[in-house]
């Protein structure tokens, strides 16, 4: 259970090495010590935010009650950057809404013209057969004569 | 009859809006399997890359900034570590119920923040004779830090007797 647990370490690594200043090489003691600390700080922060979402109370720990937490935990200098990524998150997820709402138009759209096509089809088929029916009697007519 | 025609496609529909938004959380919760699942491959091929790559130190740079351009278009959110991981580890808290998606999104964003914190906090203690992090640069870190406290008992300082 606790390897499903732990967070990945290459992803890990590759974070650490992009915050070294550089050629600064980060021992595997510390690397092993930083992925630890990061998986203590997310059972840290989830706490502090189910307090919050506790004393509300609500069961399901929402974006406020975690920008809350940040607060708590003396790390409120991360909470414009997440309050801005929140914003970004929010406007993605309309953005989302309204294609799927256009797409939802557009099909349909495309079923109105189906059935409009439908109709043409089958006005067509019974002119061509009156014509067919038509050439029929002209050429029946032809062979009487 | 036109009418009524109309009336039952907008039930329908209705209908079908409910239906979608009780399989939403199950949806979600697949599709972060799957992505979690990409995330272990590729958590192994890197892995299996670095160790040839020790050898050639240029090789790794630039198979990274490979990997990188790779990631970024499918990457949500623009987050590095996976999210579903972050999930289950919040959901082995026992006091917690039901933890909302763009909640999760923050704890992943914030950890990634944290991780960038703890270590430049870390390499300004190490200073800048020297070449590598150590664990007592960092563990003197945390000591002295005021707001990383909470983790003094878990990366303490070595003590020599």
């Amino acid at each position: 259970m606790s390897e499903s647990q732990d967070l990945p370490g290459a992803i890990v690594n590759r974070i650490i090495k992009a915050s070294l200043p550089e050629g600064v090489l980060c021992a595997k003691e510390s690397r092993l010590a930083i992925a630890k600390a990061a998986k203590v700080w997310i059972h840290y922060l989830t706490a502090a935010s189910i307090d919050f979402s506790q004393h509300s109370g609500r069961s399901t720990v929402s974006p406020k009650d975690v920008l809350q937490a940040i607060e708590e935990i003396d790390f409120e200098i991360f909470k414009p950057q997440l309050e801005e990524y929140l914003a970004v998150l929010k406007s993605e997820k309309e953005k989302e809404k309204e294609r799927d709402k256009e797409k939802e138009k557009e099909k349909e759209k495309e079923r109105e013209r189906e059935k409009e096509k439908d109709k043409d089809n089958n006005k067509d088929d019974t002119k061509s057969k009156d014509e067919n029916k038509s050439s029929k009697k002209s050429s029946s007519s032809k062979d009487e004569k | 009859m036109v009418k009524d025609d109309n009336m039952k496609d907008i039930e329908d529909s209705k209908i079908e809006d409910e239906h979608e938004d009780e399989h939403e959380d199950e949806e979600e919760h697949d599709e972060e399997e799957e992505h979690e699942e990409e995330e272990e491959e590729e958590h192994e091929d890197e892995e299996g890359g670095e160790n040839k790559n020790k050898t050639k130190d240029k090789d790794n740079n630039t198979n990274d900034e490979k990997k990188k351009s790779k990631r970024r278009p499918r990457a949500e959110g623009d987050n590095q570590l996976p999210v579903a991981r972050i999930k289950r580890i919040m959901k082995s808290d026992k006091d917690v119920k039901l933890i909302s998606s763009d909640a999760v999104m923050l704890v992943t964003k914030s950890t990634e923040m944290f991780l960038q914190y703890l270590v430049k906090e870390a390499s300004k203690s190490c200073g800048t004779k020297k070449k590598t992090l150590q664990y007592k640069d960092l563990a003197s870190t945390i000591k002295d830090v005021e707001n990383l406290d909470f983790l003094s008992e878990i990366i303490p300082e070595k003590v020599s007797i």
